[in-house]
């Protein structure tokens, strides 16, 4: 049996069923939450959500690396990437 | 950014009362972590995936001691970037 999988479209539907906000409404609020989320990131600024995790946005040291087509020895700059750290709280909740 | 300042910057953006914008991104909040509770996975596009994976038992030390003790299987929950969020907090890109 295939596992669900949850979107922003459920994400809506559980915001206009708990708090009655209009389909599109909460569709749109939603998009917005995430919007934000992404832009206080790529602003390099990490989001600590208390109950959930912290999303960090952290820097990857530059490092030796070769392209795999030519086999030629090249240096892979300095990068970001996004972690997450699950609080302790949501990481007990999957093990109950 | 705490909770509490996606909260106030959703209002502001949404035009909408604080009290609402906290409920709205509390049943965001808790609508994931149900999900994430139940091994479902979480998928927003441009944003990134909630995976949770499930480990069997095994048998680890602890480092200190090097004393062997056994592991219990647990559910750990992974993120994994998604495209369009990675390569725009990737400043240094080529």
């Amino acid at each position: 049996m295939k596992k669900k999988n949850v979107t922003r479209k459920e994400l809506a539907i559980s915001v206009n069923e708990k708090l009655g906000v209009s389909q599109r409404n909460a569709a749109e609020i939603v998009d917005t939450v995430f919007s934000t989320m992404k832009d206080t990131m790529v602003a390099g600024e990490s989001i600590k959500l208390v109950q959930f995790g912290t999303l960090s946005v952290r820097d990857k040291a530059p490092r030796r690396g070769r392209n795999p087509r030519t086999g030629e020895s090249m240096i892979i700059t300095k990068r970001q990437m996004v972690s997450f750290r699950p609080s302790k709280r949501l990481r007990e909740r999957l093990n109950k | 950014m705490n909770k509490s300042e996606l909260i106030e910057a959703l209002a502001e953006e949404m035009n909408i009362p604080i009290r609402e914008a906290a409920s709205i991104t509390n049943t965001i909040i808790d609508t994931m972590s149900d999900a994430l509770a139940r091994g479902e996975s979480i998928e927003i596009r441009g944003f990134g995936s909630f995976v949770v994976k499930e480990y069997e038992s095994y048998t680890g030390r602890n480092p200190k001691t090097g004393e062997k003790i056994q592991v219990s299987p647990k559910k750990l929950p992974f993120f994994k970037v998604g495209k369009d969020l990675r390569e725009q907090v990737n400043k240094h890109k080529e």
